[in-house]
């Protein structure tokens, strides 16, 4: 609350981003787009967002509810969830070992639905159940005290997330860990994912929205080479309902001009080059390796793996006979589709499992658990198309 | 009729070892008076005695360490008086307090029980800056935000306007605020109308998002 003592108010200076009028006049813009793709013949522009934050706005501010839904004289604007939640992606080979770490006698501590999330056969709040020291935190600096505080035992903090997440690790880990400490890390970067996505045979989007959080690090620079292979329209945004509704008129008008550019839609945060400090802090910490993504498969320089000056404190190397044997591995439970939801090429409703069987109560796929997961989001906001 | 009431709690393993204060209401129900949460009619008018999720967030942001500018204090209150001057006003169609799943439970109860929808305005909702703000922290929706000094309630359109004034010179219901309707359509939804306009089914908090706070 800092800023509020220099005389700025930080909600108010929000609240311009959710003005009505502002909304409701971009709004206005898009329907006129629409018309006039329409006219072109386009009958339905995809936009896939990547971003657990962007979905939470889509659904909270009703977006979805406000774009066009197609007629005889516009196009419909559908906008899709694509890889956007850690949790979600994690694969269960890293839950597993986990679990395997917990069972061994380390006080494994992570964020609550990372401990919930189910891996092939088990999850980490079933090894508590069984008696493993399994501990909720919410931040590393909440497991770091804990270890402190509790010089006898071995501490893991399991630690996944984005190019967002990973950079408060990386800084922890350089001012030095106390010593009963240790690293499951499970951070993935955004881009090379987009490369897989973009290639994929399901994939049915003609455009992007990309997450202004992992821009604010990585930076426009970032995106250059993934934009210039393949010239679809990419806009990086922020999460309020004004920039969200901005990013996708900013898409759909280059769609119209068939002018597809890389755009920073979110310049009050994110710069060219990003955040220079958190990047080197990734790169002195980290190595770029081949990562396992959850319903989606192994993709080439996706995971941060600590280097070997940390192999100290790595527990995937520490522990390696933790490591659950290939055969054992199913990605996604039986009856779910989340390997589906997640690449955005269905919808949570098209899941015969989605709030029967499988209900944020009792989450049967990663999607549900995760709190940033589409169908977690679908749940909390069920219905919302129909109306 | 008389009315005994109690409390029950849910505690994890281990700590119920100390001494627990618990309360019990006793009182006598008026033939006729009793409101419960079934008769809203199509056309009522949905109000709401002030700021919402005050008591919710007090708990939270002590809870999870977290200090503000301003002091968040619960919003805990006697409610008979404020709610006797209502009755001097009009018998309302339905009225409750929302404490557990906050107002969005509250009114998703409304609708279920007394088989209408409910159309809400997100903006009309009285909601303190400091709650808003902390609710941004804490990533949870001020809807789903437990209450403990405010009442919601349903009366004929016709004496909405004579039930706010009465509220609004009550310390208890200065705040007070229409923040809705009930309709034919959409019958047992309640549907928010979100600032900029958009609509969305409001239902009731899921799974276990926000630890328990009553």
């Amino acid at each position: 609350m800092e800023l509020e003592n220099q005389g700025v108010d930080f909600s108010r200076i929000l609240e311009e981003f959710r003005d009505r009028d502002l909304a409701l006049k971009i709004v206005k813009e898009i329907k006129q787009v629409a018309r006039q793709l329409k006219d072109k013949g386009i009958n339905q522009v995809n936009i896939m967002h990547v971003c657990g934050t962007h979905e939470d706005t889509l659904s909270r501010w009703a977006i979805r509810s406000l774009l066009p839904r197609g007629n005889s004289s516009e196009c419909t604007v559908r906008m899709v969830a694509g890889p956007g939640c850690p949790v979600c992606i994690t694969p269960v080979r890293e839950i597993e070992f986990a679990v395997n770490v917990a069972r061994k006698g380390y006080s494994m501590l992570s964020y609550g639905d990372m401990i919930r999330v189910p891996g092939a056969y088990s999850s980490l709040t079933e090894a508590k159940l069984k008696g493993a020291d399994v501990k909720t935190v919410y931040s590393m600096r909440d497991a770091i005290k804990y270890a402190k505080n509790n010089p006898n035992k071995k501490v893991c903090f399991f630690s996944p997330g984005f190019e967002t997440t990973a950079p408060l690790p990386a800084v922890e880990i350089l001012n030095g860990l106390p010593e009963n400490m240790v690293i499951l890390s499970s951070h993935r970067l955004v881009p090379p994912a987009l490369e897989v996505l973009v290639t994929h045979p399901e994939l049915n989007t003609e455009a992007f929205i990309l997450p202004g959080h992992v821009s604010t690090i990585i930076g426009v620079k970032a995106y250059e080479d993934f934009f210039n292979r393949h010239r679809m329209p990419c806009v990086i945004s922020g999460f309020e309902p004004t920039d969200m509704l901005q990013s996708i008129r900013l898409v759909l008008e280059q769609i119209l001009k068939d002018e597809p550019r890389l755009v920073n839609a979110y310049p009050r945060v994110v710069r060219d080059d990003g955040n220079p400090v958190a990047r080197k802090a990734l790169m002195e910490v980290f190595d770029i390796q081949d990562g396992w993504w959850r319903g989606i498969g192994k993709i080439p320089n996706s995971a941060l793996e600590l280097k070997n000056r940390f192999s100290d404190i790595d527990v995937k190397r520490i522990e390696s006979d933790c490591w659950p044997s290939e055969s054992e591995l199913r990605e996604i439970p039986k009856g779910c589709r989340c390997d589906k939801i997640i690449i955005g090429a269905i919808e949570p409703t098209d899941c015969p499992l989605f709030m029967k069987k499988c209900t944020p109560e009792t989450p049967v796929g990663p999607c549900m658990v995760g709190l940033e997961g589409t169908c977690r989001i679908q749940a909390d906001f069920w219905h919302q198309q129909s109306l | 009729m008389p009315i005994i009431t109690g409390d029950t709690k849910v505690m994890p393993k281990g700590t119920i070892d100390q001494i627990i204060i618990t309360t019990t209401g006793i009182g006598i129900a008026e033939k006729g008076k009793v409101v419960t949460d079934d008769n809203i009619q199509p056309g009522d008018v949905i109000i709401v005695s002030g700021t919402i999720g005050d008591h919710g967030i007090a708990i939270l942001s002590h809870r999870e360490g977290l200090e503000f500018e301003t002091a968040l204090e619960s919003d805990l209150a006697p409610l008979n008086g404020l709610i006797e001057r209502i009755l001097g006003v009009t018998t309302p169609h339905a009225m409750r307090d929302p404490t557990r799943g906050g107002l969005a439970s509250c009114l998703a109860d409304f609708a279920t029980s007394s088989g209408v929808g409910l159309d809400i305005y997100e903006r009309d909702i009285p909601i303190r800056q400091e709650v808003r703000a902390a609710c941004e922290m804490l990533g949870v929706d001020p809807l789903h935000v437990s209450c403990e000094g405010k009442i919601v309630v349903a009366v004929p359109e016709k004496d909405a306007r004579a039930v706010l004034d009465v509220m609004r010179t009550h310390p208890y219901g200065k705040d007070a605020a229409i923040i809705g309707k009930a309709t034919k359509e959409h019958e047992k939804i309640v549907v928010l109308e979100t600032s900029i306009g958009g609509r969305r089914i409001l239902q009731k908090p899921l799974g276990e998002l926000i630890p328990r706070v009553c």
